[in-house]
């Protein structure tokens, strides 16, 4: 990617003039006090617009699942300064802004497939019927509306983690904020559910916040995609996918689609060249 | 799937049980008669009757052993179902602050060692009731299994469902109903399972420090006459065994009514 690409949004993405949805502005975490203390973040700066999908790609321990803790309000950065919609994080959380995904399906293995769905709307005190006509929806949405009255535990890994979108999906949050959600899974199932979750995404029109360490994944999924760097985690660049709106599985064996994955892959062998210092300690 | 007790009655495994009871039968009476081989019938009798004796007592006596089995299980089961109240109260304390569990867990810990059999004594000096006294010490015995497996069960409960919960700004009320409680139950069931038989015997090691009546009193009285009833006493050994493996049986099928989503109580072929 050339460099002024690198920095503006993609014009199809811009939807509202000039809100962003998450604003993380010099946000760093440093762990540990001492000797012992481990920067985590540092000074880490960036934007997120309604409607965009956007990847956090790094090697482990780049702090990039940190960073996703942080705008979800299960962690306090050491300085800076995080909004979504304007709002304070635990405000965002309060008021429902964002569902979230976790690398494991975090099902309940006493509830059934629907009423794992429905658990975010039971504890917002939802009547029982517009409980099951949303979570009826939903299960529909991610094709498992035959495993309703199914435990977790009887589904695939694959079919887990679908009912655990439609349960991030059941407050009808603008963003969702994905950890890691595919990389637990198979090839052939992983690809499967990458499809799907832009179909989601072009019908619902949510905004995505996605953590992987997979480039082909982040590069098929993204509008744009964040790479960071670990030791400490900072962003190390940020590149907009251009590739065609509509997405198919062909798209994965086409010239534009290894371009981009090279332009990625780069930016990880021109960081080691750089420093000629193993990124792992 | 159902516990693994009532597969035992199914047409596969009956033969195999049958096989098992008689091999028992033929083992003792085996044995007992080499005894009796060697010794007079009185000495070989006090040291393993015959099972058939053992049998003939057990029916014979049926209607006294009926009734002192069911004082000790009817005073256990109170005490069990007090000691568990207890437990799993104390637990969900515990798992509230970490500083409440640092506060209790010594006095639950040495509570444990004092021996129940010099315990009972002094129980039973202290409330002058055989009644509470056997309560008291079966709750006793009960409350610390509880205690520990409950709150294990309750910090099992996944960071990640407690992150959900927290991300749902969930009241800790919704918290503990939605997410520690399910998770807690398969702990609190291990805890009863372990302390369910304890019970029974904290409760007959009391009636043998002299209450007035239930199995342990039948116990004392028929070692009293020696070899003449030692088919009773044995049958009383066998009766206060027999109903600690039924309570024990019976906390499982409990156990798998309400928590079948554990692993090892799913259906076959579930993947």
């Amino acid at each position: 990617m050339n460099s002024p690409s690198v920095v503006s949004l993609h014009p199809s993405t811009r939807v509202t003039s000039e809100q962003q949805l998450i604003e993380v502005d010099h946000v760093s975490v440093i762990f540990g006090s001492g000797p012992q203390q481990v920067t985590a973040l540092s000074d880490v700066t960036f934007h997120i617009a309604p409607n965009e999908f956007v990847s956090l790609l790094g090697p482990s321990g780049c702090g990039k699942s940190t960073l996703l803790r942080i705008v979800a309000d299960l962690l306090q950065p050491t300085t800076g300064r995080v909004r979504i919609a304007g709002k304070e994080p635990k405000q965002a959380r309060l008021q429902r802004q964002f569902g979230i995904v976790f690398q494991t399906p975090a099902l309940f293995d006493w509830r059934t497939v629907r009423h794992n769905v429905e658990l975010p709307l039971e504890l917002l005190g939802t009547r029982r019927k517009e409980c099951r006509r949303i979570s009826s929806e939903l299960l529909d949405m991610v094709g498992l509306t035959r495993f309703a009255d199914h435990y977790p535990w009887q589904l695939s890994g694959g079919m887990q983690q679908r009912v655990s979108i439609a349960r991030a999906l059941a407050l009808d949050p603008p963003l969702l904020l994905m950890d890691e959600p595919f990389s637990a899974l198979d090839e052939f199932t992983k690809e499967k559910l990458q499809m799907e979750l832009l179909e989601i995404k072009r019908s619902t029109g949510k905004t995505f916040l996605f953590v992987t360490h997979s480039i082909p994944e982040a590069v098929f999924l993204s509008d744009r995609i964040i790479v960071l760097s670990a030791h400490p985690g900072q962003v190390h660049s940020v590149h907009s996918v251009n590739l065609p709106a509509e997405r198919e599985n062909q798209l994965r064996e086409t010239e534009p689609f290894y371009q981009m994955i090279m332009t990625i892959r780069n930016c990880f062998h021109e960081e080691r060249d750089a420093t000629h210092v193993p990124s792992f300690t | 799937m159902r516990p693994m007790f009532l597969r035992l009655l199914k047409p596969g495994y009956r033969a195999w049980v049958m096989i098992w009871i008689i091999s028992i039968f033929v083992l003792w009476e085996g044995l007992a008669w080499m005894l009796h081989l060697f010794m007079s019938p009185q000495q070989a009798t006090s040291r393993l009757p015959y099972l058939h004796v053992v049998m003939d007592s057990f029916f014979r006596h049926w209607n006294t052993l009926a009734e002192q089995s069911s004082v000790t299980f009817g005073n256990a089961a109170i005490g069990f179902a007090g000691g568990t109240l207890l437990g799993a109260l104390l637990a969900l304390l515990m798992s509230a602050a970490v500083w409440i569990e640092r506060t209790l867990s010594p006095y639950v810990v040495s509570s444990q060692m004092v021996p129940v059999i010099g315990l009972a004594p002094i129980v039973y000096g202290i409330i002058h009731n055989a009644e509470w006294a056997r309560i008291v010490m079966a709750a006793y015995v009960t409350f610390f299994p509880v205690i520990i497996h409950t709150l294990k069960g309750l910090k099992s409960a996944s960071p990640q469902h407690l992150e959900l919960m927290r991300a749902y700004g969930t009241s800790w009320r919704a918290r503990y109903i939605k997410c520690l409680l399910p998770s807690a139950l398969p702990g609190l069931f291990s805890g009863m399972k372990i302390a369910a038989p304890l019970a029974v015997t904290s409760s007959i090691v009391v009636e043998l420090m002299g209450a007035p009546d239930g199995l342990g009193v039948l116990m004392v009285s028929s070692l009293y006459y020696g070899s003449a009833q030692a088919g009773m006493f044995w049958a009383t050994i066998m009766l206060s065994m027999g109903i600690g493996l039924i309570s024990y049986l019976f906390i499982s099928l409990a156990e798998h009514w309400l928590t079948p989503w554990q692993p090892e109580f799913r259906p076959k072929g579930g993947e």
